[in-house]
């Protein structure tokens, strides 16, 4: 599939850099993008063009799938106090897994090379995901 | 500790004195005095660093550079101490990022990333991703005045096929 990502790139070029952070190069907004959440860092691409691959790039990408339907109030708790990279996940509506969120969005990767991909399971997970690496 | 001075010079002609201690936190003026390019009697060049920013960089050499000669000095400081240290140092960070705009502190991260002072712009980095959390894109394109360069039917297109990121 041709993706939105890789068409941003090819813009990226002929773009004027208008907004003050586009002024930065690519490796400090991915320094940047990689302190942020992976779910945060991905709904950057919409911004505009220019940020729109910046979130491709990212070394370090880390995934966590809670399940939500059966949250005890000891679970809730327990999200409270999550560092944020997991509670957003956390948070997030489960009506989709995040294993679709993980599927989709490696398959928008283009860093030259992963660092580290952490996935963190939930009481429910499927088998048949194919991670495509 | 070496007391050398050393001359700076801002793009729009600012001139600072700094210690040399403090300057070698920048490997690329570390790597001039290495190579003896520096001239004491005359001021080193930065053409990307306006004043205003290059005094903010020298303020956080400074600092730092106490801090480092602190770290010899206490060797055998308590692990209370170093904790206690620790939180001062974090806490004059904080006071020194909550000082300035964000304008500002792309300029700093710009000017961090020429001298390549690699502290500076993971702190740097750090206060400026704290603002990027938890927000939605219509509040990163606020936050970072970033110009919208979609058009109405492109940015509705990438939300529709990126739904995935959008739960």
């Amino acid at each position: 599939m041709p993706s939105e990502a890789g068409t941003c790139r090819k813009r990226k070029r002929t773009l004027l850099c208008k907004d003050r952070n586009s002024a930065l190069p690519d490796d400090l907004l991915v320094q940047i993008l990689c302190l942020v959440p992976t779910t945060d860092a991905v709904t950057t691409m919409i911004p505009s063009k220019r940020w729109c691959f910046v979130w491709t790039m990212l070394p370090r990408l880390e995934y966590t799938e809670s399940y939500r339907g059966e949250q005890s109030n000891s679970e809730k708790e327990s999200i409270s106090q999550m560092p944020p990279i997991e509670k957003s996940f956390s948070l997030m509506p489960l009506v989709k897994s995040v294993w679709d969120f993980l599927d989709k969005s490696l398959q928008l990767q283009k860093a030259p090379s992963l660092e580290r991909l952490r996935i963190k399971l939930g009481h429910q997970c499927p088998v048949d995901v194919d991670l495509n690496i | 500790m070496s007391s050398n001075m050393i001359m700076l010079k801002s793009s729009d002609g600012a001139s600072f004195e700094i210690e040399e201690a403090a300057a070698r936190k920048s490997k690329i003026i570390a790597n001039m005095i290495e190579v003896e390019c520096v001239d004491e009697d005359k001021a080193i060049p930065l053409q990307n660093v306006t004043g205003n920013i290059l005094a903010l960089v020298i303020e956080y050499c400074n600092k730092h550079i106490v801090d480092d000669d602190d770290d010899v000095a206490t060797e055998e400081a308590s692990e209370e101490e170093e904790e206690a240290k620790k939180k001062k140092v974090d806490d004059w960070e904080a006071e020194f990022m909550n000082s300035m705009s964000l304008e500002t502190m792309f300029e700093l991260l710009l000017a961090a990333n020429y001298l390549n002072i690699k502290s500076l712009i993971d702190l740097v980095c750090q206060t400026i991703a704290n603002n990027i959390k938890d927000k939605t894109p219509e509040e990163v394109r606020k936050i970072f005045s970033i110009e919208n360069d979609f058009t109405p039917e492109e940015e509705e297109e990438i939300r529709k096929e990126n739904a995935w990121a959008f739960g």
